[in-house]
């Protein structure tokens, strides 16, 4: 069977533009986290997310016609294939593949909040022309010269990683050498007023695994890996950072917004993951979990991480406590999270933790990042619709 | 390794007709058209006033009482078809089966809708029933709940050709042995505010002061006329179609797509087929009448096939350009590669001269019995081919 390696990295996040920037905000357990100011948030019960920073926006070299969200997108993917050290011919055969979800819905709202207050065009114009998820696809693909299979993925907050395993399929199927593929999303008015509605924000910053957390905290940016097959990884000599071993897709088919209570959706993507990866539980040193902080989702994530793993060993932790729950684009940020805590040794914290819910039998990381050594670790994404990926990334 | 794919069910909602397999023949002889004078709301003071819409009280015979209440329009659309591809290929167990949705616009009704309770009333008018329904994911999720469909469930999202994608990833699937049983197709509505915003900028007919209509290939061709509804086929293995006696439509000998520029999908798809451009007898075509878009599908064919290539229709002026008519070209195909029967464009009058060799007329044509190709293009963007042949054929 094809592998499929990783060998190109890129991140927009609410620490800043860069991998770089990423990777040092993760292992300093800063939590970027701050009130918003995006959008308005007048009476609503959250008021906060974690951004992508007003400086690090404007130095992005896209330009500034562009949605925030394509800006984003396009910053993510050209570091990714810059990293990788992808030639034009190459990027000629590469498949992209995005996982997104609101689009330029951040600008299409502009023009419908304006339309509605009574000033603002009627037609729409340039806002409604990028507001398709797939809009990002379309930039990406055309100013990085990507010629092979393109596909826009959908699945909610599971998004980002679907697209990695998407991906993962083109290049074992072998429809393309290799790939770009990755999430994208920013905080739009409707995602923050539809998770407040669903009561399912903190008014605090979000505490994953705490046994007093209230909810999510929303937040934005994008990453891109690049996958490539072993094969062609070699005959290149590209620089390769770890191994995308398996990759897995579950329905709940239980509810639109809540999880299966038995996680059984969960357990069957945790396990086709690892199976596909052929690694034994017993293998697997980390998980980077969803970890959303609703009391619903980490309980429920807990439980079926002690049905594969057992309690106990397996180190967990959330990136979403230090930059939120970055919707479309999670799911690519945790994927590049999980690379580089196998590269680096390090597990990332999860911050605001104080007291870990009894529900929760493991080590959450709780505050300080821990020096270890990662051998196999899963990225868990799941989403709205009980979608459920789950990636397993080994050394 | 490799698994033959074949179409064992299907199952249109569409202007033109309701219902599976048996109802494709009959309406593609008849040469009705859905198109006309939209009807479900107001277009006074816009330049386009057609589309081919679902009939009133379509869907009502087709969703339970309580599905109708529960599930948006476009969802009600997406689970009606997939029940009647489910019911014509008497596939009883889904609960291995994946599910990918095609779709270009999502449920943009209930975005409105949810974005409107907002500016009409603040927080307190926000829906948090409505708010998953602003995901374009929600159709595939509340279908994966009505049937306990337990494997992915994907929505793929592109301009012109989501349908045709999601078909080709389905058949990817399956023949990568990632899966022995996909639904896989297209859906989209009409909505006030998309219908609206289209005809404002001009990206649907009548454009450039022609006369309003679908005419593809044509001189007076004025662009596209939007269509709705869903086309869902199963797709299952071979050896799993016939361990379970099922009934083969047809088999999808290929698939594959590219993009940007100079995006050549029909190479790699005939290549997985095992043929050569001389053994198509015929095409499906994506061409709906927007000159450009029919020119880039035209050069895109003429580039395989020449200038004399095999008979060329497009099911544009059947049934408006929704994300389901894709999967509807599939399910068509099959008939065709079956009956060696072709519907023409029955809106072509003044051929282009670049089309008048390969465009089929009114009436309905005698082809080859055997395989032939469903082509989707949007120009600068994807290029989706997938290989339909008979049964039998490839043995």
């Amino acid at each position: 069977m094809t592998r499929v390696v990783v060998t190109g990295l890129g991140a927009v996040s609410p620490f800043g533009a860069g991998v770089k920037a990423f990777w040092e905000g993760l292992a300093s357990a800063r939590c970027a986290i701050e009130p918003l100011t995006l959008i308005e948030t007048e009476g609503f019960r959250a008021r906060i997310a974690a951004a992508v920073p007003a400086a690090a926006v404007d130095r992005l070299a896209a330009s500034r016609r562009r949605s925030r969200a394509d800006r984003f997108g396009l910053a993510a993917a050209a570091e990714a294939v810059e990293d990788a050290g992808l030639s034009r011919a190459e990027l000629a055969g590469t498949a992209l593949v995005v996982g997104a979800v609101g689009g330029g819905m951040l600008e299409a709202e502009a023009w419908y909040w304006a339309r509605a207050r009574g000033h603002g065009g009627p037609d729409g114009g340039a806002g409604l022309a990028t507001v398709l998820p797939c809009a990002h696809a379309d930039v990406i693909g055309r100013r990085l010269g990507l010629g092979g299979p393109r596909e826009t993925v959908v699945m909610a907050c599971s998004s980002g990683a679907a697209a990695l395993a998407m991906a993962a399929d083109l290049i074992e199927s072998g429809a393309a050498p290799r790939a770009v593929a990755g999430g994208v999303d920013t905080i739009t008015r409707v995602c923050y007023m539809g998770f407040n509605a669903l009561r399912l924000l903190d008014p605090e910053p979000c505490r994953p695994f705490d046994r007093d957390r209230r909810g999510m905290t929303i937040g934005e940016g994008a990453a891109f890996l690049v996958l490539e097959s072993y094969a062609d990884a070699r005959a290149r000599g590209a620089r390769i950072y770890a191994e995308l071993a398996g990759h897995a897709m579950t329905t709940d088919a239980y509810h639109v917004t809540a999880p299966d209570p038995e996680g059984s959706g969960m357990i069957a993507a945790i396990r086709g993951a690892l199976d596909r990866a052929r690694l034994t539980p017993a293998a697997v040193d980390y998980a980077n979990a969803h970890g959303t902080g609703t009391p619903q989702n980490d309980r429920i994530e807990a439980r079926a991480l002690a049905r594969v793993f057992g309690e106990g060993r397996l180190l967990v932790s959330s990136n979403k406590s230090q930059i939120g729950h970055t919707m479309a684009a999670a799911g690519g940020l945790e994927a590049a999270a999980t690379v580089l805590t196998l590269t680096q040794g390090v597990v990332p914290a999860t911050v605001n933790l104080t007291s870990v819910d009894p529900e929760v039998p493991f080590d959450c990381v709780p505050r300080v990042p821990r020096a270890a050594p990662v051998h196999a670790a899963i990225s868990n994404s799941f989403g709205f619709g009980g979608q459920n990926v789950t990636l397993a990334f080994t050394r | 390794m490799a698994s033959r794919v074949v179409v064992t069910g299907v199952g249109i909602v569409s202007g033109v007709c309701t219902g599976g397999a048996a109802a494709i023949g009959p309406v593609l002889e008849s040469g009705r058209s859905a198109v006309g004078r939209v009807t479900a709301f107001p277009t006074d003071g816009l330049p386009s006033h057609l589309a081919a819409e679902l009939p009133p009280g379509a869907l009502a015979a087709l969703v339970e009482p309580a599905e109708a209440r529960r599930l948006s329009r476009v969802s009600q659309m997406t689970l009606a078809a997939c029940r009647l591809a489910v019911d014509d290929a008497n596939l009883g167990d889904l609960s291995d089966a994946h599910l990918i949705v095609g779709t270009e616009f999502g449920d943009l009704r209930s975005t409105e809708e949810f974005a409107a309770g907002y500016l009409r009333r603040g927080a307190g008018g926000l829906s948090p029933l409505a708010f998953p329904n602003t995901v374009m994911n929600t159709m595939a999720a509340a279908s994966a709940i009505a049937l306990g469909l337990h494997g992915s469930s994907v929505t793929v999202n592109a301009r012109r050709v989501a349908g045709e994608l999601a078909v080709g990833r389905g058949a990817a699937l399956i023949a990568g042995g990632r899966a022995t049983a996909v639904l896989a197709g297209g859906v989209d509505e009409l909505s006030p505010l998309m219908f609206a915003v289209l005809a404002r900028l001009a990206a649907i007919s009548p454009r450039g002061g022609g006369e309003e209509g679908c005419r593809p290939f044509d001189r007076d061709a004025s662009g596209p006329v939007r269509g709705e509804g869903a086309t869902f086929l199963v797709l299952e293995s071979l050896e799993a179609a016939a361990a379970r006696g099922a009934r083969a439509l047809g088999e999808i000998r290929g698939a594959a797509w590219r993009s940007g520029a100079r995006a050549a999908a029909i190479p790699p798809a005939l290549e997985a087929a095992g043929l050569a451009p001389g053994d198509i007898g015929w095409i499906y075509g994506s061409a709906a009448g927007d000159p450009a878009q029919d020119a880039a599908a035209l050069r895109s064919i003429r580039r395989v096939f020449g200038d004399a290539g095999p008979a060329t229709t497009s099911l544009a002026p059947v049934a408006g350009e929704h994300a389901g008519l894709g999967a509807f070209g599939v399910a068509a195909a099959t008939w065709t590669a079956r009956a060696g029967r072709l519907p023409g464009i029955a809106s072509l009058r003044r051929p282009r001269p670049a089309a008048r060799e390969v465009a089929a007329g009114p009436g309905v044509h005698r082809v080859p019995v055997g395989p032939g190709l469903v082509h989707g293009v949007c120009r600068g963007g994807d290029d989706v081919a997938l290989i339909v042949a008979p049964m039998g054929d490839a043995a």
